[in-house]
């Protein structure tokens, strides 16, 4: 080979290899905008941290915290069983009658003298209802106890999570061969008077309640298996979600660990007296609220409490000039019609209260393993371990890094329930009792019905929620009224909503007529369905908002139009007006107290923080510098308000922050004042709240009050295994 | 490919028929390209892992921190490759000769890339783990009955983990890299270079009389980059002490002066009174370092407590004691005024290199170490000092 021509090849080669380098580097490039982008500007994570945080995200996924969740077995003949809906609880009375004790009569009667309000004897309540003029209050009776529950009478078929059929077990580690039909077992839980989900307590302004939660966890009547969660001490803390109550009736740990049981939770064999003055903040009627829900708040065990069975309903109703009475003939005229019942209680028909609550059943193959099994918090199940004798069971992971949703979406405690409805309109109370999951509802018709997600060759994550509806259309819209802090000041219609954890929305929907003005017939049927596909418990995947995927259309209650009805409700032009803002809150701004939400990694099971710290139960937290240069302790004054940013830290995380004792309202949403017309993708933010819904790496800034009461409290993310594992905070009131 | 046939690796039968030059010099447009690669995509692995698994008061704003400490440690993959190079150098001569030669070589600078992102990364995962030991320590579930020794045994299993596939990582990714960097250089990966032609002399004393001023040059230079890089951290500190003890802000900068004075002066013809004053400017603050970090100075806002060991001040002592010691010999040297031997090697530019990019590595950190945030101390996100206990 000549001289030149080696110098021509060498060139050439050189040339090719700067070629095949930079091709590759453009290539990655094109890629990188062409996939990684949009999947980044999904989650929110278009920006260098957010690349940093996803990969971080990724890594810990594919590296560190590999974990196995179950795939429940296919529920075989959906929408059979009829939606449960809960009947008010009859409350005790003074004298008993024969059978049970009048709550005069226990050996230690509630009351508003010192060591009345618990067990302990050590505490009395803040304010007893004679000193705001109300009566004395009516008192009801929920003991915690160790029970069963079914979510379906359907048989099942046991699949894995390609959707194959797979092998099963009964109680005694029998295995039945993959293909055979099964029933469920029935599923341990421990209830509030050990139901699922609890009891109902429908409450009024003006008539305060007194109920006396009593822990009998520690007796096993029914000789259960309690498997490997819920509270290893069987300690229980009940808090009411989000009412105005002082804090030896809030249920919160940072009032448990300072005061009363100076515990994490009321062990066996003791109980609290929790006191809902029904009355609202600073005695405004604007601060008036209309559902709430009861449900576990035990330190550290909350998630696996509630997911266990620690959930009750309170709907409150306002029979001020009859506005919200239950009574569609008076006030503002919102569906239902009042039953008084003789025992003091009440129901109210046409006004349903919704539940909503996914679970993971176990398959009998999985491993059962997490850190509390390393701290050898359940010892009887010798984890690490599979438990085939708790196939068709409740599965649950103390610690999952990736958060816990399940594959099984119930409804009032049922999985793919019925409801027939008469032509008419109808109030909702919808409530995400779960532990992570989020949904978005529409309510849409189909012909063909729903196709099981196996049948249509879904696999993994895909077959959460067992049933889709490929052809469903939505055929009519809601009517919201409500959000967590009560009346809206009007209505808004909605194509669909979103229902974070812990947070409620009450709509209306008219069942005489669908959104095109037709008619509706007997026998039509509508779906509720969910359309949020949520994969695990960081963050959806496809949503309305967010890239939406019209193929995840699943089925949550199949509602049958049935017979006409008397209707004499009324959709109102306006309710409840909110309490004003000063003026002058945006001169608040610099002194707020500021508080960030994040991922940390604290070893063990310390993971989510707030301001770089986790939850020190006996500790009043402190702000992250503000722009006056301050770094406040979250201590407010006895009648004060004040601005506080929550943020969201990233990482691809989604948070529902709940701040419990008031409402609150969104003043500034990422740097932008929302006052005068909420951000398009939070329209609730016009509405007073008790939970902050945080997109990722989103920061709001709330205007709240600190009235009436004083003593500890706390805020927390309402993942409820974000909360379990440190992302909380302590403050409280002074006088 | 920089390649000639097999066997006639040297320079004087190079395929360029350039006459040979006296030593072969130091490839930097081999060495920075590939140290900057490796730097940076490394540092990208770290700050991941970090946010995976790290103390989380080290995971805020993963973007600035990559940018920062990637260039910081910049200086620590230099002197990786050059090492690389280096031992190249000794094992194939000038000249890359087939294709052994050349992958050993990419598979050398490979190696040592991530022998030094694997220190970068065991030390940054220590520090981590402190930290959440620290965090662990506050906890207090007082009846949980979690305690604080499982969760350090998670945290530190977890860190253990982190760390073993963080080596992998950097492995395939300085593969990748030097293969990336190396193609779009057009397949060059040179170990050495020609420097420029030098008039011809008798070559023996060419060369030994070269090699006398190289030496000497050589200590000089280390000697006053070592200062310039204490001059460096100690500028750096003035700002961390000017809230709590203006009289040491005061002194770190009187010494910052005395360094780059120092400094200067060595890189000149220094005497011997230059000489005994460096060795004084360094001894000086060695003796108050070793002082305020055993028993604690007697004077001083915290008069007899010891204070913390830090990476800053660490960094800033090897400086000073390189430099004493260099001081000393050269002293010793000019006493008896003979020459050093003769210490020519083929790769002596490139070990002249490897100290000085040393002594710059440790410079470069000691002056992140010093900036709160960076490398160092980490400022209070929370209620560290004034929160309230029930």
């Amino acid at each position: 080979m000549s001289e030149e021509s080696a110098t021509t090849n060498n060139v050439s080669r050189r040339n090719l290899l700067r070629l095949g380098a930079a091709g590759g580097a453009g290539a990655a490039v094109v890629a990188a905008q062409g996939w990684a982008g949009p999947l980044l500007a999904q989650k929110g994570l278009l920006s260098p941290d957010g690349a940093f945080a996803a990969s971080s995200t990724a890594l810990g996924d594919l590296l560190f915290y590999i974990e196995a969740f179950p795939t429940s077995p296919l529920i075989l003949t959906p929408f059979k069983d009829q939606l449960p809906i809960p009947k008010a609880l009859a409350p005790t009375p003074a004298v008993g009658d024969g059978f049970t004790k009048g709550y005069t009569e226990w050996s230690d009667p509630p009351g508003p003298g010192q060591g009345q309000q618990s067990s302990f004897k050590n505490e009395r309540h803040q304010i007893w209802p004679n000193t705001i003029g109300s009566p004395d209050p009516v008192v009801y009776k929920i003991d915690l106890l160790l029970r069963q529950h079914a979510f379906t009478t359907s048989q099942v078929l046991p699949i894995d999570a390609n959707g194959r059929p797979t092998i099963s077990f009964d109680e005694k580690r029998k295995t039945y061969p993959a293909g055979t039909k099964r029933m469920l077992p029935l599923s341990t839980i421990y209830g509030f008077n050990g139901q699922f989900p609890g009891p109902m307590i429908n409450a009024e302004y003006g008539k305060p309640a007194l109920v006396r939660f009593e822990n009998h966890l520690d007796e096993n009547p029914l000789n259960l298996d309690r498997q490997d969660f819920g509270s290893p001490d069987w300690s229980f803390l009940t808090h009411l979600h989000n009412g105005h109550t002082a804090p030896e009736s809030d249920g919160n740990p940072h009032y448990t660990m300072v005061s009363g049981p100076k515990y994490e939770g009321y062990m066996p064999q003791t109980f609290c007296d929790n006191l809902y003055l029904n009355w609202p903040a600073g005695n405004d009627d604007r601060e008036k609220q209309s559902f709430f829900w009861f449900h576990d708040h035990r330190m550290d065990h909350t998630g696996s409490n509630v997911y266990k069975g620690m959930v009750g309903l309170y709907p409150i109703y306002d029979p001020k000039n009859g506005m919200d009475m239950g009574d569609e003939r008076q006030g503002l005229r919102l569906p239902g019609v009042r039953k008084d019942n003789p025992d003091g209680s009440f129901d109210v028909d046409y006004d349903i209260p919704l539940a909503f609550y996914d679970c993971r059943l176990d398959d009998g193959v999985t491993m059962h393993k997490d850190i509390h099994d390393v701290q050898k918090e359940f010892p009887a199940a010798k984890n690490p371990a599979k438990h085939p004798e708790w196939w068709g069971k409740t599965f649950y992971k103390h610690f999952p890094n990736h958060g816990f949703v399940g594959d099984i979406f119930t409804v009032n405690g049922t999985a793919n329930p019925v409801m027939e409805v008469k032509r008419r309109k109808y109030r909702f109370r919808f409530l995400d009792a779960s532990i992570a999951r989020i949904y978005e509802f529409k309510l849409m018709s189909s012909t063909k019905g729903p196709k099981s997600s196996v049948s249509l060759g879904y696999k993994g994550d895909e077959l959460e929620g067992q049933y889709r509806i490929p052809d469903a259309q939505q055929c009519m819209q809601f009517t919201q009224i409500a959000s967590d802090g009560g009346l809206l000041p009007f209505p808004i219609k909605r194509d669909s909503f979103e229902l974070w954890p812990a947070k409620r929305r009450e709509v209306v929907v008219d069942f005489s007529r669908y959104q095109d003005g037709t008619p509706t017939t007997k026998g039509d049927v509508i779906y509720l369905t969910n359309v949020m596909k949520m994969p695990n418990g960081r963050m959806w995947s496809n949503s309305s908002r967010f890239a939406p995927d019209p193929s995840y259309k699943v089925p949550m209650i199949k509602i049958v139009i049935g017979d006409d009805a008397p209707d004499d409700s009324q959709i109102p032009v306006k309710m409840r007006d909110l309490p004003p803002l000063p003026g002058n809150w945006q001169t608040m701004l610099d002194n707020r107290l500021i508080f960030e939400v994040e991922r940390g990694s604290g070893g063990g099971e310390t993971e989510w923080l707030i301001n770089g710290k986790p939850f020190v139960p006996d500790t009043v937290a402190t702000s992250l510098k503000n722009r006056a240069g301050r770094s406040p302790l979250a201590q407010q004054k006895k009648g004060s308000y004040n601005l506080w940013e929550i943020r969201n830290g990233g990482g691809g995380w989604v948070h529902p922050f709940h701040l419990h004792m008031e409402e609150h309202r969104t003043v500034m949403r990422n740097g932008r004042d929302v006052t005068r017309g909420g951000d398009k993708s939070h329209p609730d933010d016009v509405s007073r709240e008790d939970l902050v819904a945080l997109d990722p790496g989103e920061s709001v800034i709330i205007y709240r009050g600190f009235r009436d009461f004083v003593g500890p409290y706390v805020a927390h993310c309402h993942n409820l295994a974000h909360e379990d594992h440190a992302m909380m905070f302590g403050w409280e009131i002074t006088p | 490919m920089t390649a000639v046939p097999a066997g006639t690796a040297n320079w004087s039968s190079s395929g360029t028929g350039a006459p040979a030059p006296a030593r072969p010099a130091v490839p930097w447009l081999t060495i920075i390209p590939l140290a900057a690669m490796m730097a940076y995509a490394d540092g990208f692995w770290m700050v991941s892992l970090r946010g995976a698994v790290g103390a989380i008061e080290r995971t805020q704003e993963p973007f600035a921190s990559w940018l920062r400490e990637s260039t910081v440690l910049l200086p620590a993959f230099v002197l990786a490759v050059i090492a690389a190079v280096t031992l190249a150098l000794r094992w194939f001569g000038p000249l890359l000769a087939g294709k052994k030669a050349f992958l050993t070589t990419a598979l050398l600078v490979a190696a040592a890339g991530t022998v030094a992102g694997t220190v970068i990364l065991a030390a940054s995962e220590a520090w981590d783990y402190a930290l959440q030991h620290d965090l662990m320590g506050s906890l207090h579930h007082a009846s949980s009955v979690q305690s604080v020794e499982q969760l350090d045994q998670a945290s530190l299993g977890l860190q253990l983990t982190a760390f073993g596939y963080g080596v992998g990582l950097l492995l395939v990714t300085n593969l990748v890299v030097t293969g990336w960097t190396v193609a779009i250089r057009g397949g060059r990966l040179d170990v050495s270079r020609q420097q420029k032609a030098t008039p011809r002399r008798t070559p023996r004393r060419a060369v030994t009389g070269r090699a006398r001023t190289v030496a000497t040059d050589l200590r000089q230079t280390l000697a006053a980059v070592a200062l310039f890089g204490s001059a460096a951290i100690h500028l750096a500190v003035i700002p961390d002490h000017l809230s709590h003890w203006v009289v040491a802000s005061a002194f770190f900068l009187a010494l910052a002066l005395a360094e780059v004075a120092g400094g200067v002066l060595l890189l000149g013809r220094p005497g011997l009174n230059v000489l005994v004053a460096v060795a004084v400017a360094s001894v000086v603050p060695l003796v108050l370092w070793v002082w305020s970090r055993t028993s604690g100075l007697p004077f001083g806002p915290n008069s007899n407590a010891p204070e913390p060991v830090g990476l800053a001040d660490v960094a800033a002592c090897l400086l000073e004691l390189g430099t004493l010691v260099i001081a000393l010999v050269l002293l010793r040297a000019r006493r008896r005024e003979t020459g050093e031997p003769e210490r020519r090697t083929a790769a002596s530019a490139h070990l002249r290199a490897l100290a000085v990019v040393g002594a710059i590595a440790i410079g470069s950190l000691g002056v992140a170490g010093a900036v709160p945030g960076w490398l160092g101390e980490l400022p209070s996100s929370g209620d560290t000092t004034h929160s309230v206990t029930h």
